[in-house]
């Protein structure tokens, strides 16, 4: 029985109606851009994390206590 | 590589921090830009609720301690992410704060329509300090994004500001509203138009690929314009077309050019190929146009052979018809009106 190869790329919600243009991508290459984004994407979420980190120590203590509720509530 | 596919492919690099995107190959400039589009929604979405905080935590301390510890602790990048989250004219007053090589590290790296009014708000004497840093760097697709959203007087003083004409060119290539490229193009005195078309006689191709996009997203008049004050300029710098046309195959761009040029001017061009095609061996005749026969009116030498032949093909430009021969042994353009011909086939 042959089986459906699922898009990898429907995993991604922004992409998930494969607009037209990515239909000249192979399976391989969607795959690899799926790849690059989860990178990108985690890459983004480490780096702002470590900028907030880093700016709240440039802030008075108590300040910074302050800040940090309004950053994660 | 077309100048548009491969501004898409430095922006969308930047997207995605950088990487080689050889496994995007397939897609065209419009492909690569509608999935640029669909990336910067995508990662900004996931990063919006913690830079929505950021940018209320903002408020909570002085501008000057947010300006300071944005530029140092902070970075462009997730600056250039905020800013379209905080209110105009408290993004004016931090942008204002910054130095000029941290503004141009942020500009590389925003979504001008996020940041339309912050930028169009920068007074110019910034904006001009800002494209300082940038052409330093050799960062002309920043800039060109921002053409957008400068007001003329603005862009004007830019151009003003910018001493190499060819950098202006490597601007244009990467501009991407057409009615923009023409402004800039119009606000351009005829005399750096002239130097700037002159100095890409000293050029690589790449400088010529970059007019040839300028002249093909101008509209006839404005590429017309171009093409006489090039065909005015010393036979050198039309010879230098001739040869980037042939070796890397753009006739069709260089056509258009020549199309849009005034008899005169056409006849120099053409007389320039038939030069450059003396000059090169019988084999060679075939990639390259042997004769230019300029026309105008739609129906050309009706009294040539070749309009009678199955061998012949005709080439639509926009003022003028070329009558290409597709004979395999005989020279694409020939010398017109063909009166006789050796390998004549009745159509």
């Amino acid at each position: 029985m042959a089986t459906q190869r699922i898009d990898p790329l429907a995993k991604e919600p922004g992409l998930a109606d494969a607009p037209a243009w990515l239909t000249a991508l192979a399976p391989d290459d969607r795959a690899t851009l799926l790849a690059a984004i989860e990178t990108e994407r985690a890459r983004r979420a480490t780096e702002l994390r470590s900028a907030i980190d880093a700016a709240l120590e440039h802030v008075p203590w108590l300040l910074r206590v302050a800040l940090r509720k309004v950053l994660f509530p | 590589m077309t100048m548009a596919r491969r501004g898409e492919v430095v922006k969308l690099e930047r997207v995605l921090g950088g990487k080689d995107l050889g496994y995007l190959d397939a897609l065209d400039a419009a492909g690569l830009h509608a999935l640029r589009e669909a990336l910067s929604a995508i990662l900004f979405d996931d990063a919006k609720p913690v830079l929505q905080r950021v940018a209320t935590a903002s408020k909570l301390l002085p501008v000057s301690l947010v300006a300071k510890v944005g530029e140092r602790v902070f970075g462009a990048t997730l600056c250039a992410q905020v800013t379209g989250l905080l209110a105009p004219s408290y993004a004016l007053d931090l942008a204002l704060r910054m130095s000029n090589p941290f503004l141009a590290s942020v500009s590389a790296m925003i979504d001008p329509r996020s940041a339309g009014k912050v930028v169009a708000a920068i007074p110019a004497d910034r904006i001009i300090a800002v494209a300082a840093v940038l052409i330093e760097r050799g960062d002309f697709v920043t800039m060109a994004r921002f053409v957008d959203y400068l007001s003329p007087a603005t862009i004007g003083a830019v151009i003003e500001s910018v001493a190499n004409e060819l950098h202006l060119l490597q601007i244009g290539a990467y501009v991407e509203s057409r009615t923009k490229l023409r402004e800039l193009i119009g606000q351009l005195a005829l005399e750096r138009t002239r130097k700037m078309l002159a100095a890409l006689r000293g050029t690589d191709a790449d400088r010529w690929l970059e007019a040839l996009a300028i002249a093909e997203a101008l509209d006839d008049e404005s590429r017309g314009k171009l093409g006489d004050i090039a065909a005015e300029l010393e036979p050198e710098v039309m010879r230098a077309l001739i040869a980037v046309a042939k070796r890397h195959g753009v006739w069709e761009s260089a056509l258009m050019f020549a199309d849009a040029m005034s008899e005169v001017g056409k006849r120099k061009f053409f007389a320039l190929v038939h030069e450059a095609t003396e000059a090169t061996e019988a084999a060679e005749a075939g990639t390259l146009p042997e004769a230019w026969t300029p026309t105008a009116g739609s129906e050309s030498f009706p009294g040539s052979l070749c309009r009678r032949c199955t061998f012949v093909r005709l080439v639509q430009a926009t003022r003028s018809e070329f009558i290409m021969c597709t004979e395999p042994t005989l020279p694409k353009y020939g010398p017109q009106p063909v009166r006789a011909c050796r390998r004549f086939v009745p159509a």
